[in-house]
């Protein structure tokens, strides 16, 4: 199967600016040196904790921010090489999904205004089939046609969101890149929304790719995951391979921070010693050395690449075997 | 509605919207209200003092002060909308564009000229700006006008600056909204709160502003009445006819408190900080 | 054991435009000495206005009735200047945020500092000792260092830390933690976890721990009570409350969370949205979005049954009642 998007080399570094003459004195190093593939119809996760640039990688790709260095194919077309306007019009097929279901809506403008712009701004339909198109859409999302004419003040976080994806679906896009979309969202509502997600995913066919701090939501929406740590991808697998025989131990750390609902749970927590060094000055070698129990010489000197050690899994780490064998 | 009675509920803005208001009626009911011809010269009845003929007195061509303090209204009126208008023209769009796109032109031209103008103090400028342009009411408000505009290319811009970074002008540029639609329907609008405010203090400074100029003989020319003129004649009388002074005073003090009291209270009521 | 607090029928209200709502309303739980109190609920539950009623720190147009017995003496009943001997000292407080909780203009160490001082009549010097020896104890690698840095310099997980150290500082009985790891990545949340595990059993103090994360009550809590639109609806020892959940929103809460050892297709869900607090369903409050409403549940509001150990405040357990 043609895959979907492409992402190669993918790199995002914010300069860092001091003094009078704002001179660049260093950069973030807040995406660096991505590679993922998304075919259609599947739903890819991507997980890390803060400041691991997984949301930059989703901004970075819709170029909501211009990208540093390297290639996103979208249907074998660059993105990153597109001229404004032929990126314009690409977006139509894919969309967006924030994560703040308050900021992410326009408060002056109404429920119609805001899912009309969408349809409006590529000249999709006559008014008339437009309107219809909205109203459609705000049914399948779980809303009422006479929500329309609200302002968004008038609804609860968890319907906020779902007017947020409505606006992404207006457009039918092939793909569909959600930020943290339940993590505002209190746990009863939570599950309203994953659930609509899923629903969602095989009424249209969707292609998602969903970005989440949140392990188990990951776990229950995603075909295959990618952990992300300091501005790169550590391990990437289908769902079960990864959840089941992490082989970078910091998703390993990562799976054993997760508190279980269940007080009489076995704890074999792995925990992390010292914090997220910064993205503007990472750690010489594997990044992940200073915090990692299975460090050796080699990981300060020499930045492991990803090597394939099964069938789609992929993991950076010099030790992967020895981690491996720890599960 | 409602937000509207939450308004008036500052008090202070009340009052301030009262004097406005009083102003405005004024202005436009002049003829009706003024007894005499403001510019009716009558040199049987010369510096009179306030009296039941002439509630504020004559000045030294027997007019009216107070038939010329009720015009003087109308200019002052539209001295705080055209000056603040012709500011809010020039300083919004470059607000917004140098806001929205940054880069070279906002940090090295941009703001740097605006630092540059901001570095007088307003009424130096304005008058430079005027004595280049040379007297009269127009070129009065249109110096007055650029000296307010970096002001609002600062307050403009201080807004985009923030609004471009809220998620939901991420969202409007995902789905693929043309960057003036942005600026324009997305950005402006979410923006008017706070620059209202500051076109309200504007229009104060602008009563003030065109009365000095006035006073200094560069705004409104003779006989038209301003305050700013009328204070201006009535200086070299103030040995022979102080209260000549008085009132075209009083109602620049009035009228100036009105402005500032509306600008406060529509903060309170704008701000969501401030606003419950 | 003996309860350390003891919450009688608070009732809490605030005033507003329309006029003044209920926000905790008649909420009974005790905290016994030594005990974690897990208090779970969603956003609006009312379970951290709870918390600032028993720290009298309710903001202006807030006003609390009822009893909050704290070694039986009524903390509504202190004054002020009573209440601020019982703050910090004896109760004290760790917030979610402690980016906003702590001073930016001081240093971390000054701030511990001030709170030793305020209640121990000790010299600055043995307050400063005082301040590095719990900046050690909360595990700061240099405390000698942090001590004279700023908030801002240190990472959210460290300022959790610092936040614990000044809670810590004055040995208190009873601690309110309000979501202290909400605010945190899962790698630091189990240092911070680990790290009031292993106060709590040095100190032997009481926690309250109120949270929406059923994982963190189920490691750390002793028991547990639930909240809904300002009162408890459910309350029980915490493998009670995992294995054998009583009310139907614990179910549903429990339901509608994805865990990471199980795999279901559709995760249940608790229709609608949490009732405002100005307009409360009569009857029982969570009826509108029950999955096992009766007619009674819309006339008539259940009151907090006992169940053996377990406490549920719902008609489906109301015995004589069908």
């Amino acid at each position: 199967m043609e895959p979907l998007l492409q992402v190669r080399g993918l790199k995002q570094h914010f300069p860092i600016h001091s003094g009078a003459f704002r001179k660049v004195v260093g950069h973030v190093r807040a995406v660096d040196g991505i590679d993922l593939t998304v075919y259609p119809g599947e739903t890819v996760g991507i997980v890390g904790e803060s400041g691991c640039g997984k949301s930059t990688t989703g901004r970075t790709i819709l170029r909501l921010v211009e990208p540093t260095a390297g290639e996103v194919l979208f249907n074998g077309k660059d993105l990153a090489k597109l001229k404004k306007e032929e990126m314009r019009q690409m977006r139509k097929d894919i969309q967006m999904v924030f994560q703040d279901p308050y900021a992410s809506l326009n408060p002056r403008k109404t429920i119609k205004q805001i899912l009309l712009e969408s349809l409006e701004v590529h000249g999709i339909g006559t008014s008339k089939e437009r309107l219809k198109t909205i109203e459609e859409i705000i049914e399948v999302v779980g809303l009422q046609k006479e929500h329309l004419d609200r302002h968004p003040h008038d609804f609860s976080g968890g319907q906020r969101q779902r007017i947020g994806i409505a606006r992404a679906l207006v457009l039918k896009p092939k793909l569909i890149i959600a930020d943290e979309p339940v993590s505002a969202l209190d746990v009863s509502i939570q599950s309203q929304i994953l659930n609509l997600l899923k629903d969602l995913k095989k009424e249209f066919d969707l292609t998602l790719l969903f970005i989440s701090h949140d392990l188990s939501v990951v776990k229950h929406l995603c075909d295959r995951v990618a952990v992300m740590y300091l501005g790169r991808i550590v391990e990437i697998a289908d769902k079960r391979k990864l959840f089941e025989n992490p082989s970078h131990p910091y998703t390993q750390a990562l799976l054993s921070a997760v508190p279980k609902a269940n007080p009489k749970a076995k704890r074999e927590r792995i925990i992390l010693t010292g914090d997220l060094p910064s993205p503007a000055n990472p750690p010489s070698g594997c990044t992940f050395h200073p915090r990692c129990r299975y460090a050796t010489e080699a990981c300060k000197t020499t930045a492991p690449q990803l090597q394939e050690v099964g069938e789609g899994h992929m993991v950076s780490c010099h030790h992967y075997k020895e981690v491996l064998s720890t599960v | 509605m409602k937000s509207v009675l939450k308004f008036f509920r500052t008090g202070l803005g009340l009052i301030g919207a009262i004097i406005i208001l009083a102003l405005v009626l004024t202005a436009a009911l002049a003829p009706v209200i003024a007894p005499y011809d403001p510019n009716a010269q009558n040199y049987e009845k010369i510096l009179q003092e306030p009296n039941a003929e002439h509630y504020f007195g004559t000045d030294d061509l027997g007019r009216d002060i107070f038939s010329r303090v009720v015009y003087g209204a109308q200019v002052s009126i539209k001295a705080a909308i055209i000056s603040v208008g012709i500011a809010m023209l020039i300083g919004i769009p470059i607000g917004l564009f140098t806001g929205y796109y940054r880069g070279f032109w906002d940090e090295w031209v941009v703001m740097r000229v605006i630092d540059a103008l901001q570095a007088f103090p307003f009424l130096i400028l304005a008058l430079a700006i005027s004595a280049v342009l040379g007297s009269g009411f127009g070129n009065a408000m249109l110096a007055i006008g650029i000296g307010f505009a970096p002001a609002f290319v600062r307050i403009t811009r201080g807004q985009v600056l923030t609004l471009r970074n809220m998620e939901y002008v991420h969202a409007a540029k995902s789905v693929g909204v043309k960057d003036m639609r942005i600026i324009f329907g997305h950005i402006l609008p979410n923006a008017m709160g706070p620059i209202i405010i500051q076109s309200t203090l504007a229009m104060a400074t602008g009563i003030l502003a065109e009365a000095s100029l006035s006073y200094l003989g560069l705004g409104v020319q003779p006989p038209t009445p301003s305050w700013g003129s009328m204070l201006n004649q009535a200086q070299t009388l103030m040995s022979v006819a102080p209260y000549a002074t008085y009132y075209p005073g009083l109602a620049i003090f009035v009228v100036v408190l009105g402005f500032n009291l509306l600008g406060d209270g529509l903060q309170q009521f704008l701000d969501p900080k401030t606003r419950k | 054991m003996s309860a350390i607090l003891e919450v009688k029928q608070l009732r809490t209200r605030f005033k507003n435009d329309r006029g003044k709502v209920a926000v905790v309303d008649g909420v009974d739980f005790s905290i016994r000495q030594g005990e974690t109190l897990g208090v779970v609920g969603e956003s609006g539950c009312g379970k951290s206005v709870t918390s600032l009623s028993i720290m009298r720190l309710l903001p202006q147009n807030g006003s609390s009735e009822g009893h909050i017995l704290f070694e039986g003496k009524d903390l509504l009943a202190l004054s002020e200047k009573q209440m601020q001997s019982v703050r910090g000292n004896e109760i004290a407080m760790i917030f979610q945020e402690p980016m906003t909780s702590l001073n930016p203009l001081h240093t971390v160490g000054k701030q511990i500092e001030e709170a030793v001082l305020l209640h121990r009549s000790v010299s600055k010097e043995d307050a400063k000792k005082r301040a590095i020896e719990m900046l050690k104890a909360v595990g700061m690698p240099r405390p000698e260092e942090i001590y004279g840095e700023f908030p801002h310099q240190l990472s959210g997980g460290m300022r959790q830390r610092v936040m614990i150290a000044m809670a810590m500082a004055c040995d208190p009985k009873l601690i309110i933690a309000d979501e202290p790891t909400t605010a945190l990545d899962v790698t630091i949340q189990a240092q911070i976890l680990e790290l009031m595990q292993e106060v709590k059993e040095r100190t032997g103090t009481s926690i309250m721990l109120i949270t929406h994360d059923l994982g963190v009550v189920a490691e750390m809590c002793d028991r547990v009570i639930v909240m809904y639109a300002g009162q408890v609806v459910e309350e029980a020892d915490v493998e009670t409350l995992f294995e054998d959940p009583k009310h139907p929103y614990t179910i549903g809460l429990m339901n509608s969370i994805p865990e990471l050892d199980e795999e279901l297709e559709y995760l249940e869900t608790i229709p609608g949205s949490v009732p405002l607090a100005h307009q409360m369903p009569s009857g029982c409050r969570f009826a509108p979005r029950c999955s096992k409403v009766m007619p009674i549940c819309h006339e008539q509001a259940p009151e907090l049954m006992e169940l053996g150990a377990q406490k549920c405040r719902c008609w489906l357990y109301a015995k004589g009642e069908e």
